[in-house]
């Protein structure tokens, strides 16, 4: 096949839709080359070393009895001054030991560990939250507030680490890097693993040096009590994505979100597909309501915060619908491929090709950014597209290589490799980017058949955790179109995370 | 937490300071991650297609 212009409109338009299915790709790449100079537009030169603010910690806990006493444990343990540490267990309605266990850790921590019980629950985390805050800033001891998950382990010196920050005034709120740390370790968790590097060891540096942040961690955020006065004492209760909420608020009052890549805790991911799917269709549909409520920020200049940013914008819009660009860009070289396969060639050539050095280059990156992610990761990280994509960008790298090992390869399935089956090969590429996700969806409903469960692992290395991932955001897109409830799920923990 | 205030002092000030060491590095790791891509793409030219 030869590549060729587009030689009529229709041409054009499809070679531009797909083109423009590789923004979220620039997005990234530009996203790694901002966290590359992060130390020029770090927080650490106007953070105090010195300060630590009085904090209280708020672990809001509904049936979390695994995982309760071992979090509170390690947290009156932390390398912390213990009279500006006090930790507020509120328990939602608890139908478990939670209570028994925030009760006994009172007694043994007079003074500062205070349990709070709500007798009806079940609202969501939000309002557990108040419920807490409610009780904190009752009186004027708390000079910041931690917000944590009751699974969440701080590393000893995390929460100094985030409280440096709250020196500067001008800073809002902090939040640390959430590492996963699920023990045993399980293939879910190394794939969440690698995801999280990228979207915090990476992203969040690169949104540090733009001066936004797009959302506070919701197991590692600190916010400054000023902060919480300001946004009205409370957390809003109106979405799923609440943590998203608070970080938009605190900006808008022209307050900054910082992270800190140092200050570092350990969480435990969910170990299934479905378990996973639950977390992340409360994320993304929480997302897509933050982005409506907020809507009239993105892309306007503005002297009193950077959520306007074209840069922000640009990668909060473009991870929030990547599988809408990925499906778009899909869909038009399969149609250009029907049309025009000269322009369909270089198209395809043009966007596999950016695909295969970005993915090259960012993984490249972010493995090199953390030693343990790496060691435990890399394999996840390799595979994260898929077989079938690694194929394809496997084709790109080395055509040649590539076109004569399949003329070995496909006579063994009676397939003759001629100009006819590199068509078919090639019509199949341009379609996998769009079915991927489909794939991803049947997946994830394999986890839900006990005798496929096993297998579910080898299904998702072959069509790749991005595309699982994907697949999660359209499952949210057609929740919100179709009003669906916002009903707070709880991802089930089992309280087992590495301590080293 | 341990130590007379001047050590606690002296133990963050160490902490910002290796915290801010090590993002130093997260340069010349980009740079090293550009490196091998180039080499990727240079050796792709040369001899895969």
């Amino acid at each position: 096949m030869s590549a060729a212009l587009p030689t009529e409109p229709l041409g054009w338009l499809l070679s531009i839709i797909v083109l423009l299915g590789a923004i979220p790709m620039f997005v990234s790449a530009t996203g790694h080359v901002l966290a590359g100079l992060h130390r020029v537009r770090d927080h650490y030169r106007q953070a105090d070393g010195a300060y630590q603010p009085r904090v209280a910690v708020i672990v809001p806990a509904w049936n979390e009895a695994s995982v309760l006493e071992h979090s509170i444990e390690r947290m009156m343990a932390l390398d912390y001054p213990s009279d500006k540490l006090r930790l507020v267990v509120v328990d939602d309605a608890s139908t478990d030991d939670t209570p028994q266990i925030a009760r006994e850790a009172v007694r043994r921590y007079p003074g500062r560990v205070v349990h709070l019980r709500r007798e009806r629950g079940g609202q969501g985390k939000a309002h557990t939250l108040n419920h807490g805050l409610a009780h904190v800033l009752a009186d004027d001891w708390a000079e910041a507030v931690l917000i944590t998950d009751a699974d969440v382990v701080f590393t000893p010196t995390a929460i100094g680490r985030m409280g440096r920050h709250l020196a500067d005034p001008s800073v809002g709120a902090v939040m640390g890097f959430i590492r996963e740390a699920s023990e045993p370790a399980h293939w879910v968790g190394r794939y969440v693993g690698f995801e999280y590097a990228t979207a915090q060891l990476a992203m969040r540096r690169a949104q540090n040096v733009v001066g936004v942040q797009g959302c506070l961690a919701g197991g590692a955020q600190m916010l400054s009590r000023a902060n919480l006065e300001a946004i009205g004492g409370r957390i809003d209760t109106t979405t799923l994505a609440e943590d998203t909420v608070t970080t938009m608020q605190t900006q808008l009052g022209g307050r900054r979100v910082v992270f800190d890549p140092n200050a570092e805790c350990w969480a435990e991911e969910p170990a299934s597909l479905v378990a996973l799917w639950k977390q992340r269709l409360r994320w993304a549909r929480g997302n897509l309501q933050v982005t409506r409520r907020f809507r009239s920020v993105f892309f306007r200049r503005s002297n009193e915060h950077h959520l306007g940013n074209w840069w922000f914008g640009t990668m909060w819009f473009s991870t929030l619908y990547l599988p809408a660009f990925m499906i778009a860009a899909s869909v038009a070289l399969v149609v250009l491929w029907f049309v025009d396969q000269g322009p369909a060639h270089i198209a395809f050539q043009l966007y596999w090709g950016l695909s295969t050095l970005l993915f090259i280059f960012g993984t490249t990156f972010v493995l090199l950014l953390d030693r343990r992610v790496a060691y435990q990761s890399w394999l996840a990280a390799l595979t994260f597209p898929g077989l079938v994509n690694l194929l394809i960008l496997a084709v790109m790298l080395a055509p040649r290589p590539m076109d004569a090992l399949a003329g070995q390869v496909m006579p063994t399935f009676g397939v003759t490799w001629d100009d006819r089956a590199r068509a078919i090969a090639v019509l199949l590429a341009y379609a996998w980017t769009g079915a991927a996700m489909l794939a991803g969806w049947l997946v994830y409903r394999a986890d839900r058949v006990a005798w496929l469960r096993p297998v579910v692992p080898a299904l998702v290395l072959v069509v790749g955790f991005g595309p699982v991932l994907c697949a999660v955001s359209i499952a949210a897109y057609v929740a919100e179109a179709r009003g669906a409830a916002s009903t707070w799920d709880k991802t089930e923990k089992t309280g087992k995370v590495r301590t080293s | 937490m341990s130590g007379t205030p001047a050590d606690q002092g002296h133990k963050h000030l160490d902490l910002l300071t290796h915290d801010q060491r090590r993002e130093r590095s997260v340069l010349w790791r980009l740079v090293l991650a550009g490196v091998v891509t180039t080499a990727i793409g240079i050796a792709r030219q040369w001899w895969w297609v």
